[in-house]
């Protein structure tokens, strides 16, 4: 998977994820989620541990939903309205239930296939993809990857401004706003000396400048564009539920 | 007004020059300043704090007005053209920066990546780029560095890597703002051996801005200060430097060539902080899983002792302030008056133990710095308006006015320079009655005079209160003049030093 | 000063912006646990989705923060851009989804300080673009989540924590945030930091 050119799986997500939205089988939100997990641990790189710590989480926020749907649903008749196909009778039996599964099932696609594209796209990658085949400027790719550099920086920042106050006898809560100030002041300056570092070492986000890796598509990722969408309408309009 | 020092071709040149910062405000940071600096040589400026050699520096880098500011009068020219003449990429492979913050350098998580994404600025041939990395790394001895990420790198090892990305352009002349500022002794004289090398083998122009000459000494061509008034005093040279003390001592500047005071010693107190078999780890306190900063390592801190912690940059020394403070698991025994560190609550350590951080702008709690300032007397945040006329006023003006500072009262404590933060944070913590100091780096930034009031200020508060002071720096000057008992990192021990080695 | 004139983006900005967003980003996972315990408190009895409601708000303070202090066309949209790309490298679970909702949010951001002709950027204003912005994205997810499949009681709960949350962090506290900002002199390059400078006594 990560062979794939970033942009390529980036927009045949997005198109996936798009068309997600019109779709009430809930068979079809299981095979996605299912489809991408097999890609994610048979055919990636990713560290599995990672998956795991990103899973678990979202599980959680699932069975809300679930439960959301089930015990909050709009309707208490079956679910004949809400596919509104032929396929009533099988499997899904009352209205909650159903309402709780096309709630949650559709979530589940979404991080089936957003995990798939997080966990096998390389940060530096999908910049550079995003510069060279979408034509994002410079400026605006290195900047954001800049940035995207500073977060343990960022973060501890925030960390010292917060134990300042402590130190100070002045007890803050998480989401006090002092030391987020604090940090923000610090921050802002950040962006100008990085600015200027960059600049200083001959960095135009605009003008002309050579690439040391340049990314291209492939036929493969053109497939995997095409593919990755058709099979989400098929599902659409061939799964039973 | 040419000098006669002018010899040779100029490679950077400040005419005329006027900035300020605030386009209604009248005050002038630069009034017509003029300098300029010979193609080929290693050239210091310096002059007190607040005399606008930190603008001057990024006048002359095309930081400014580039941006902020406004340059109302004057140019700055490189290679006799106005700055603005070259293109980005053109101007970085004649001029380029070294800043003192390591950190805020990179834009790539590692030094190859870095160096390519400078190729990459200055358009040369993909095909070319891994070999020129490869050289320029090999070069200067730094192949080992190329793929481990900055974040495992020490701040010498950061600004070296800095060097090599500005040594890969080809940079014809580098200009450095206190580049020694944040890493240790050993590092800054492998970047002056870098820098000399630079200047030797390529006939590369240094033009650096320190307040302080200790590792330029024996490798400057020239000196040129920068007076509260706007004039450039030029063509101090090694040889002639004798005859100057009178201007460094005008100017505040450090004397060099100095005697070195020594500490009056107060009588001997007990023992407040002891280690003993102590292990910290670096990294987050949940985590153990860091590389251990200290292991069985024995240590006193005394009464009436200012006591300085040594060490490359890295080696924990900050690591060990948040130890001291309770934000950090330890192994084996660190005491407080006998009492285990962490058993006592969190409120009533803070009470007792204060600290300023290496980045004093991380501290502040008001906007205010005549209520940080009272905040610090009070304990809590303090309310201006409810305090005027009060005690708690007077004697928060008593103190800014001994630090200089009074007359920012009203100012915002961000807007002041960095050196004059780090004050305002010396001052707030103590104004805190606090017994014992962690001072992480406190005369960074400060012109030689403002060093002196400040450690003297220390020094008398602890004789009168009975204080127990640790600091870190990388002066070694001042911890020699300063500092009644030092220790050293070494290999995961404190080792007690006399400082003189 | 053509007020109108469409924002040209310096790399200090666009650092600006990203650097911000990854500190909020901080802010919110930081909060991130609290709202898992709400939400696994609340699923039982079914209202564990709402947990995570009450921050909703922080996720849109980078592109109405970036809006106040930059004062230009299409400064909203193209931050919720860099924050959501920072998402997708963060890691985003989302993924590229959260590209399509941040150009949403930008522009709904933004769609209050279009109505008054990008004149006024004042906390009346940033308010309107927090409603705004609250109501477009509930809006956006009540399609895509196929909240519609639920109660009508629930939905209106859903929608008024979002709203409040989006009034506190979004609204007000970005425009203090602001304000402090600019008060404490780094933001001199930009709009809102000139403003304040017009009504600072400077006392030497």
């Amino acid at each position: 998977m990560e062979r794939i050119n970033p942009l390529a799986k980036m927009l045949a997500i997005l198109i996936a994820a798009v068309l997600l939205t019109f779709n009430h089988r809930i068979l079809l939100n299981f095979l996605m989620f299912a489809g991408g997990m097999i890609l994610i641990l048979f055919f990636s790189q990713a560290e599995k541990k990672r998956l795991l710590k990103l899973l678990i989480p979202m599980l959680i926020v699932i069975s809300a939903l679930f439960m959301a749907g089930y015990l909050n649903s709009s309707q208490t008749m079956n679910m004949n309205y809400a596919i509104g196909t032929k396929h009533v009778e099988n499997v899904v039996t009352s209205g909650p239930v159903y309402t709780g599964l096309q709630l949650s099932s559709r979530v589940l696609a979404y991080i089936g296939i957003g995990l798939l594209f997080a966990l096998t796209t390389p940060p530096e990658d999908f910049i550079m993809s995003l510069m060279h085949q979408a034509h994002v400027k410079p400026k605006f790719s290195y900047g954001i990857l800049a940035a995207f550099h500073l977060m343990p920086e960022i973060g501890e920042e925030l960390e010292a401004a917060r134990l300042a106050y402590r130190v100070q006898g002045i007890s803050v809560g998480r989401l006090s706003l002092k030391p987020v100030f604090a940090a923000l002041v610090n921050c802002i300056r950040w962006s100008e000396n990085l600015a200027m570092a960059m600049e200083s070492k001959g960095f135009d986000g605009d003008g002309a400048r050579t690439f040391a890796r340049e990314f291209h598509v492939h036929w493969y990722d053109v497939v995997f564009l095409i593919l990755l969408p058709t099979l989400v309408l098929i599902g659409m309009n061939m799964l039973p539920v | 007004m040419k000098s006669m020092s002018d010899s040779g071709n100029l490679v950077l040149e400040a005419r005329d020059v006027s900035f300020r910062y605030i386009e209604k405000n009248k005050k002038e940071v630069l009034d017509h300043v003029s300098i300029s600096f010979p193609e080929g040589k290693i050239s210091v400026l310096m002059g007190a704090s607040g005399c606008g050699k930190s603008t001057l520096f990024a006048l002359l880098a095309g930081l400014y007005p580039e941006n902020g500011g406004v340059m109302t009068s004057g140019e700055i020219l490189l290679f006799g053209k106005p700055l603005g003449a070259y293109s980005i990429p053109q101007r970085a492979e004649k001029l380029s920066v070294m800043f003192q913050n390591a950190d805020l350098q990179f834009c790539m998580d590692t030094l190859r990546k870095e160096m390519l994404f400078c190729l990459e600025n200055i358009s040369c041939p993909p095909e070319e780029m891994q070999e020129r990395v490869e050289k320029a790394a090999g070069s200067l001895q730094m192949t080992d560095l190329l793929d481990r990420p900055f974040q495992t790198l020490s701040g010498g090892e950061k600004q070296k890597a800095e060097l090599a990305c500005l040594f890969l352009l080809g940079s014809k002349v580098i200009l450095l703002d206190e580049p020694f500022a944040n890493i240790d002794e050993m590092w800054a004289e492998r970047i002056v051996e870098m820098l000399v090398r630079l200047n030797r083998e390529y006939g590369t122009t240094i033009i650096a801005v320190d307040h302080s000459l200790d590792y330029w000494l024996k490798v400057l061509d020239e000196i040129q200060v920068l007076r509260q008034d706007g004039s450039v005093i030029r063509g101090i040279g090694r040889e002639n430097l004798k005859d100057h003390e009178e201007l460094f001592r005008k100017e505040g500047l450090r004397w060099p060539l100095e005697e070195k005071r020594h500490p009056e010693r107060l009588p001997e107190g007990k023992a407040r902080v002891t280690l003993e078999g102590a292990g910290i780890y670096a990294g987050k306190k949940r985590r153990q899983s860091g590389h251990p900063v200290l292991s069985g390592a024995d240590a006193s801190f005394y009464e009436n002792e200012m006591t300085a912690v040594l060490g490359p940059s890295g080696c924990g020394k900050t690591t060990l302030f948040r130890t001291l403070l309770g934000q950090q698991d330890y192994t084996g025994s660190i005491r407080i008056d006998g009492r285990e560190l962490r058993k006592i609550p969190g409120k009533e350590l803070f009470s007792e133990v204060g600290i300023v951080f290496q980045n004093p702008s991380n501290q502040f709690v008001t906007q205010n710095v005549l209520e940080e300032v009272e905040s610090g007397l009070l304990g809590k945040l303090a309310r201006h308006e409810e305090l005027h006329g009060s005690a708690t006023e007077q004697e928060a003006l008593e103190l800014l006015q001994s630090f200089h500072l009074d007359r920012f009262r009203k100012y915002s404590p961000y807007m002041l320079s960095q050196g004059q933060q780090r004050r305002l944070a010396v001052l707030s913590i103590l104004a805190g009655k606090r017994r014992i100091l962690l001072l992480d780096e406190p005369t960074y930034g400060q012109d030689d005079a403002m060093t002196r009031e400040i450690m003297e200020l220390l020094r008398s508060r602890m004789a009168k209160e009975k204080m127990t002071i640790l600091f870190t720096s990388h002066d070694r000057r001042l911890v020699e003049e300063w500092a009644d008992r030092c220790y050293l990192f070494r290999e995961g021990r404190l080792c007690e030093s006399n400082g003189a080695d | 000063m053509n007020k109108n004139k469409t924002f040209t983006w310096k790399l200090k900005d666009i650092l600006m912006v990203a650097i911000i967003g990854v500190l909020f980003s901080f802010l919110y996972l930081g909060t991130d646990y609290a709202g898992l315990a709400i939400s696994t408190a609340l699923t039982p009895v079914g209202w564990g989705t709402v947990g995570y409601e009450p921050l909703y708000g922080i996720y849109f303070m980078a592109a109405s923060l970036a809006m106040y202090i930059i004062q230009k066309p299409g400064v909203g949209i193209v931050a919720e851009l860099i924050a959501a790309t920072l998402e997708v490298l963060m890691g985003n679970w989302f993924g590229p989804g959260v590209i399509l909702t941040g150009i949403l949010q930008g522009a709904a951001v933004e769609l209050a300080f279009f109505l008054t002709k990008y004149r006024k950027f004042n906390q009346k204003t940033m308010i309107l673009g927090s409603v705004s912005v609250a109501l477009i994205s509930y809006a956006y997810h009540f399609w895509e989540s196929q909240y519609y499949l639920l109660a009508p009681k629930f939905v209106i709960v859903m929608v008024l924590t979002r709203l409040v949350s989006s009034i506190i962090f979004t609204g007000i506290i970005a425009t203090l945030l602001g304000n402090g900002l600019a008060k404490a002199g780094v933001l001199k390059a930009y709009p809102l930091g000139q403003r304040a400078e017009e009504s600072y006594e400077v006392d030497e």
